[in-house]
């Protein structure tokens, strides 16, 4: 009895907390107003979003904005709003987009209760239903050129019906004065005549079946028609047109007819395409989204099999080989220096740059035709024709000279080995293979007469400042005011760094020259830094002596005289260490030991002015029967001489 | 009974002072007289030792030998001084000292049987004033000493004078430019001994010491010195007499300081 007292109230409290967590669990609609952003656009935003698993779903109206009358009245603003629905994540229904660019004339004007503001500038708008992300039924792009807050010009507009993200029926795109005109068929291929109704020219793509057959030009001097894909297709695939088909038609059609094409249909698609773009981006970062024109066409499809494929990669390496080296020679700046004044240098710098317009340029083609997703709708014969107009280049590279007007030519001992000639890709990829293997052969030998030219600079150099180490050691040692063992061991580096300047005088131009011309450099230089502080060991020694120096009051005199301090360190600095040094540099001095003995006398130094003011009762008393340099050196914490 | 005791005593000064005045007269000569030269040596130990920032012991020990019937000099022992005191530098010129001396005095006359060893005691106080000059240093020192002495037959009584000492001093350095270890010096020294005290009739220029010393620093703690010094003198029993005495002098000067490292760091420099 009592326990079912006790668990009523509980059940209804379960019951209730249930009934309360339910909506908040399931579609219960948030509301968010505040700043937001979303790529490049920062404003207000007021939207209603569920919770659905921990992810924020957009359910219902969205409306994102921004304007800024400061900006506006200061310089410029630019402004944007975006209205529209999402339904279950994805934008759908009514969408309206504006995007503005405006300058006021700064004049105000007080109508009803409101401020008024002229403004001057581009408003682009776009407006249309979505349905799960895709476009659906008419969409208007528009851009406008406003002044005075009046539509003074449409620049840009674009009408094109879709069902369910296919266009449909017939479309407009107008562009300044220019219009489009086209039609669909129900699975959005490009069908019949579009046509460009320019101002002094009109363009017509003729479709047919999504296929383009011919194109046309009438200018008002006459009318000019080039058939694209012929009847005698193979296998065709249907891809969007867009800037790759475009680029597909370019290499159909000659270099004349490409410059036609720059300006006409294609450039109003393209700039419909990115208008399309604009607002994908945006509600693609929404939810998903599919927001792209998708005008379907069909092409000529000739995949590449798995030979053409390896040998494609064969290509692609031995380009990016090849650019490599052209590059790195051509930019050369030593290279750029000594081809004035080396013949045979100037030439093969010239070869290089031969090689890089003829062999180089049309391999980065192809590389650009892989990157760009092309090749598998291009046949290999056209690709061929587009790559090199006037055929297959020679293996043998001839060079004119201008100055003495003769010819030299330039060919791989082995070019025989490789086969210009046979199918496309193998040919291509030989090509490839002789433009590197050529380029490494010049590149070694421009590099080593480079390099020979650096060092016989570097070594006149070093041989210079031989001269110049070996004149200041004299001086050091004509000049010195050390006496006795020191003076003895000054005279010693003089006698070695003499020796070995002789020995190395006697060298012949080897190769190993430049080494031993770095090492003989390194060697005075260690001779001559030990030879400095030896010469300046008196002044140290002075330096020490005053340093253990302390001022004391004699009571006898009523004065302050300098007492010495530690003497039983410098007691063995100067009769223990410092003889024992210079009997090394007296004995067996050599480079490395000359670099040792230096090093040592620097830290001793350094060593001897910290023990001044460091505690050393305990040292001195070490030091009081300590007679061998190298555990006295080891008491002062210094290395001792022994490697 | 303090009365009686005060006019007895008093009495018997007066006695003491009319003999000893009776004594001179008798044998005060019209004209001064100068006893022989004696020949001496000193053997001086002078200690300073710093024992705190201010404070130092100052302990001397002499050794002083005269001349004998048949040897000059050092025939036999004179005295031995023990002189020490707490002295007090207020500067690094000036200092001040306080202290005691126990010299134990050896019966020179080589005729007597009285006694051959007294003490005497005496109070001493000294003020010494240091000044550079040029490149070298000269020394005022007062010096005043409270005196107790005995004469050496067993019945003598102690009598009590008072020394008023003045000494100027110099040291001019001579193998440098100035004085600092590694130095040999010059000392000329001059000192007037004055006394006092009932015992003191006429006799009151006990002592002019006239010495030269050449010195040399050893070290900023140890000074060794030697000298010749002449003196003259009143003697006590008669004005008219002087005593002269030519004294070779032989001086150690050692200066230890017995704090611990850290205590002497900061205060070698006082004021500056």
């Amino acid at each position: 009895m009592k326990s079912t007292i006790r668990s009523w109230p509980l059940g209804v409290l379960i019951l209730l907390l249930l009934c309360f967590s339910l909506p908040s669990n399931g579609q219960e609609e948030l509301h968010y107003t505040g700043p937001f952003q979303v790529g490049n656009y920062t404003g207000e935003v007021d939207y209603t979003y569920q919770i659905n698993n921990g992810d924020t779903l957009l359910q219902g109206p969205f409306n994102f904005r921004r304007s800024n009358l400061g900006a506006l009245l200061d310089q410029k603003d630019k402004t944007f709003s975006i209205t529209g629905d999402f339904q279950e994540g994805f934008p759908n229904g009514s969408w309206q987009f504006k995007f503005g660019e405006f300058e006021s004339d700064k004049k105000t004007e007080v109508v009803g209760y409101q401020y008024r503001v002229n403004i001057n500038g581009i408003q682009q708008e776009a407006k249309g239903m979505i349905a799960k992300g895709k476009p659906d039924g008419t969409w208007i792009i528009s851009e406008e050129e406003i002044a005075d807050s009046k539509i003074k010009e449409t620049l840009f507009k674009s009408t094109i019906n879709y069902a369910n993200g296919v266009p449909q029926q017939s479309f407009q795109i107008e562009r300044g004065k220019s219009t489009l005109v086209g039609r669909f068929l129900r699975n959005g291929l490009a069908h019949d005549e579009w046509t460009l109704f320019g101002e002094d020219l009109t363009e017509i793509w003729t479709f047919n079946n999504g296929l383009l057959t011919n194109l046309q030009w009438e200018t008002g001097e006459g009318r000019r028609s080039v058939s694209v894909y012929g009847k005698s297709l193979g296998m065709s695939k249907i891809i969007n047109l867009d800037a790759r088909f475009t680029q597909l038609l370019k290499l159909q059609l000659s270099a004349n007819d490409t410059d036609s094409l720059a300006e006409g249909i294609s450039l109003i698609l393209d700039k419909n395409a990115s208008r399309y773009k604009k607002l994908d981006a945006i509600l693609s970062q929404l939810g998903p989204s599919e927001f792209m024109p998708m005008f379907k066409v069909k092409v000529p499809y000739a995949p590449l099999d798995s030979l053409e494929k390896k040998q494609f990669v064969t290509i692609k390496k031995e380009y990016d080989r090849s650019s490599g080296l052209a590059k790195g020679l051509l930019e050369n700046t030593q290279l750029n220096l000594l081809k004035r004044s080396d013949k045979e240098a100037q030439f093969l710098y010239e070869v290089v740059q031969y090689l890089d317009t003829i062999f180089v340029a049309p391999l980065q083609k192809v590389v650009s035709y892989q990157e760009q997703n092309i090749l598998d709708y291009i046949s290999r014969e056209q690709l061929m024709a587009h790559l090199y107009t006037i055929g297959v280049p020679s293996k043998q590279v001839s060079i004119t000279s201008e100055r003495e007007e003769s010819l030299r030519l330039f060919e791989l001992v082995n070019a025989k080995d490789y086969e210009f000639e046979g199918p496309v890709f193998a040919s291509l990829s030989q090509i490839a293979k002789y433009t590197r293997a050529s380029l490494e052969q010049i590149a070694d030998l421009l590099y080593k007469k480079v390099e020979n030219e650096q060092q016989q600079q570097e070594l006149v150099m070093l041989e210079k400042q031989m001269i110049v180490q070996i004149n200041q050691l004299h001086q050091v040692i004509d000049s010195t005011e050390a006496v006795d063992n020191t003076l003895k061991g000054l005279e010693r580096i003089k006698i070695q760094a003499e020796e070995r300047l002789n020995s190395y005088s006697t060298l012949p131009n080897s190769t190993g020259k430049l080494e031993k011309a770095k090492f003989l450099t390194g060697c005075l230089n260690a001779f001559e830094n030990l030879a400095h502080h030896l010469d300046s060991l008196p002044q140290k020694e002075r330096e020490i002596h005053e340093k253990y120096k302390d001022a004391v009051w004699n009571p006898f005199m009523a004065n302050l005289m300098d007492e010495e301090v530690k003497k039983r360190i410098t007691l063995v600095y100067h009769d223990i260490l410092i003889p024992d040094i210079l009997k090394q540099v007296n004995t067996d001095l050599d480079c490395e030991k000359a670099v040792v003995l230096h090093r040592l006398l620097v830290d001793l130094h350094d060593r001897m002015l910290q023990l001044r003011d460091e505690d050393t009762a305990k040292l001195e008393r070490k030091l009081r029967k300590e007679k061998n340099p190298k555990t006295i050196l080891a008491l002062f914490n210094l290395q001792s001489l022994e490697k | 009974m303090k009365k009686i005791l005060n006019y007895s005593l008093g009495i018997a000064a007066l006695f003491f002072l009319i003999g000893t005045i009776q004594a001179q007269e008798e044998v005060l000569p019209f004209e001064s007289k100068y006893k022989d030269p004696k020949t001496k040596l000193w053997f001086n130990t002078y200690g300073n030792i710093r024992i705190s920032k201010r404070l130092f012991w100052d302990a001397q020990t002499h050794f002083r030998f005269e001349e004998s019937e048949n040897t000059p000099w050092v025939g036999q022992i004179g005295q031995v001084y023990n002189r020490h005191a707490i002295g007090y530098i207020y500067s690094k010129k000036v200092n001040f000292s306080l202290g005691g001396v126990l010299r134990v005095n050896f019966n020179t006359d080589e005729a007597s049987e009285d006694r051959s060893v007294v003490p005497e005691f005496r109070i001493w106080h000294q003020y010494q004033f240091a000044m550079p000059l040029y490149n070298f240093m000269i020394y005022h020192r007062l010096r005043i000493e409270h005196r107790w002495t005995q004469d050496f037959p067993d019945d003598s009584e102690y009598i009590f004078r008072n020394r008023w000492r003045y000494m100027f001093r110099a040291k001019i350095p001579l193998s440098n430019y100035k004085l600092e270890p590694k130095t040999l010096y010059v000392s000329p020294e001059a000192e007037l001994i004055m006394q006092s005290g009932k015992a003191v009739v006429a006799s009151p220029m006990e002592d002019l010491r006239l010495t030269t010393t050449l010195g040399y620093i050893l070290t900023p703690r140890v000074t060794v010195a030697a000298g010749m010094m002449y003196s003259q003198g009143q003697t006590l029993e008669n004005g008219g007499i002087y005593k002269q005495n030519w004294t070779m002098r032989f001086h150690i000067y050692f200066s230890p300081d017995i704090r611990k490292v850290k205590n002497k760091l900061p205060a070698i420099h006082f004021e500056d």
